[in-house]
């Protein structure tokens, strides 16, 4: 059908009715305008907060490190972080350094994933990893090295990599000894060279330009990068404690998806993520990161979502630098956690998922079961602006075969790093015309 | 690790809930009393991290959950080289399946020479629950704890070239 007599154009892209991620996409032009998009989200955080209700605060760490297979630290770090502002806890200077080194590791190992497994098969015009691997084998193969050192940090840290459950309120159940962290730097100084061809490499694709008005938000902390602390910034003008999240956005239920979106109050959709925290905290890199990321040509700020992968290898980088930077200085804490009294009160964190910005709100009673628990993944907030994405490509979709559109879609979903059961479904492509 | 060529590496996969654990637990069964000349591994939903783990070892079998509709605790006993002719059936939620994970492998030149899927009916993940493992599935578990025991005794030895 030749392409004028399009008056109304649908496409949806299909979903997967497994476990976390399901989402689908439905869009429908209407003579070369959007007037339908909706980006169904299945995954069900809320049901975990059901689940908390009742539960001894100490229980929390654990039950949370169950949302995410490929984030289980952040949703861990969050809590702790609230908890223990809630019970008044100061956790040892050296146990902050391994929470660091800790989110460290999950950055590199769910970076690694994505940049190599998921985002670059796109940007190099292959339909899978595996097609990828025949063309590049030496590409996935750094991907998989670089991973698996992220992988041994968690799992040193957290007792495993997948589901990791060393990490309580007040610090580690076990604090690792100096040797046990000095055998991690040979493949550390390893993935950092890796990162650096990663990063040389990402840099180097096709990426589209599609920069707009986005109002991108992460955590800016006085001195670090930004990972478990700092006030909330925004590239519109927020500055505010960490706290005062729920002053800044809003969240609302809309019909299709089971995840509220979040707006920025009296404005609208923001982004959260390595772009947004690389935008945000460029000089909070140090010299030899940013260097490397000033290298690439690619200009920072930078308000183009297709240079998220670039970001997210910039993050890498700084993520290898800071684990050596970690375990050159450590010292053992005196021991691996501080006590507490679990008391009734309420409390609130946001620390840096490699998705971006993850909020936790707790509170609790007089023996210190929760009563209520919100979380606010980065997913969610990041949902109306993936949408936003949308309507803005979806003009170029009306004169693309299916295949064509898909893989359009899908990249620029992708550049949000949604997690792979979402990634490998978004597969089946369905077209009507009326 | 690199076990040689002649050695067998059995590695039960899959993650702790419900009936989805019956790789690890077959693993954990075989590793009471592990056949000579075999080297069992308990992989909790290792992703593409399977790939390290068979590096080195001539000859894997593998043992997970799986769903094809058959009746629950079905064993179904799959050469290596049959992957291509499986269709979903493997669960996972996160990091890239058995499946995948094994085609991957062998596009980077990284699979075992030869090997066994054993995977376990799990009845389209009937029990995915906190209670441990169905009274269905442990049945389950034993026969396949017996064929990885028989595929081992019928493995063992030297690779032939052909």
């Amino acid at each position: 059908m030749p392409s004028t007599e399009r008056k109304t154009r649908t496409i949806r892209l299909g979903y997967v009715a497994r476990v976390e991620g399901e989402v689908a996409l439905q869009l429908t032009m209407r003579g070369g305008r959007v007037s339908d998009l909706k980006l169904k989200i299945f995954e069900p955080p809320r049901f975990f907060e059901a689940f908390l209700r009742g539960r001894e605060s100490r229980e929390v760490p654990d039950l949370v490190a169950r949302i995410c297979g490929i984030c289980p630290v952040a949703y861990q770090m969050s809590a702790v972080h609230a908890l223990e502002a809630m019970f008044g806890v100061s956790v040892d200077p050296a146990v902050r350094m391994l929470r660091r080194l800790y989110y460290c590791g999950e950055w590199i190992e769910s970076h690694a994933l994505h940049v190599h497994m998921l985002a670059a098969p796109d940007f190099l015009g292959c339909e899978s990893i595996f097609t990828m691997a025949e063309r590049n084998r030496e590409a996935v193969e750094r991907g998989l090295r670089i991973k698996k050192t992220g992988n041994a940090i968690v799992a040193l840290l957290g007792g495993r990599s997948v589901h990791p459950v060393g990490t309580c309120v007040g610090g580690f159940t076990r604090a690792p000894r100096r040797q046990e962290l000095a055998a991690l730097r040979e493949d550390l100084k390893r993935a950092r060279d890796d990162v650096l061809e990663c990063l040389k490499w990402v840099a180097g694709f096709d990426l589209p330009d599609r920069s707009g008005d986005i109002e991108f938000v992460s955590l800016r902390h006085p001195d670090e990068y930004p990972m478990n602390e700092g006030r909330i910034v925004s590239s519109k003008g927020i500055d505010a404690p960490a706290d005062s999240f729920d002053e800044l956005f809003e969240e609302h239920q809309v019909s299709y998806s089971n995840a509220l979106h979040a707006k920025v109050r009296g404005r609208g959709a923001y982004f959260v993520g390595p772009l947004a925290r690389v935008n945000l905290n460029f000089d909070r890199l140090g010299a030899e990161v940013a260097s490397a990321a000033a290298d690439t040509g690619i200009p920072w700020p930078n308000s183009n979502p297709y240079t998220s992968i670039v970001a997210r290898a910039v993050e890498m980088l700084y993520a290898v630098h800071e684990a050596l930077r970690i375990i050159d200085a450590y010292d053992p804490p005196g021991t691996p956690h501080a006590d507490f009294s679990p008391r009734a009160a309420t409390g609130r964190a946001i620390t840096e998922a490699p998705r971006g910005a993850l909020y936790h709100f707790y509170e609790t009673d007089d023996a210190g079961l929760i009563r209520r628990a919100r979380i606010v993944p980065p997913t969610s907030q990041n949902q109306a602006q993936i949408e936003a994405d949308l309507r803005g490509l979806a003009p170029q979709l009306l004169d693309r075969t299916h295949a064509e559109a898909t893989r359009m879609c899908e990249m620029a979903i992708r550049n949000y790093d949604p997690c792979i059961s979402c990634s490998t479904h978004f597969l089946r492509l369905r077209i009507e015309r009326e | 690790m690199d076990i040689g060529q002649g050695l067998i590496r059995v590695i039960g996969v899959g993650s702790p809930l419900g009936d989805d654990a019956a790789g690890l637990e077959a693993a954990r069964e075989l590793a009471k009393s592990p056949p000579a000349g075999c080297e069992i591994i308990v992989a909790d939903r290792p992703g593409v991290g399977l790939i390290e783990l068979m590096d080195g070892a001539g000859t894997v079998i593998l043992i997970d959950a799986a769903s094809f509709g058959s009746p629950p605790a079905t064993i179904h006993d799959l050469d290596l080289s049959d992957i291509d002719a499986v269709d979903g059936g493997f669960f996972s939620s996160h990091d890239l399946g058995l499946v995948a994970t094994l085609n991957l492998a062998r596009t980077l030149g990284r699979a075992p020479s030869r090997g066994r899927i054993i995977a376990i009916e799990d009845a389209a993940c009937s029990n995915p629950s906190f209670e441990g493992i169905s009274p269905a599935m442990r049945e389950g578990i034993e026969n396949a704890v017996l064929r990885v025991r028989e595929w081992v005794a019928r493995l063992a030895g030297p690779i032939s070239s052909g």
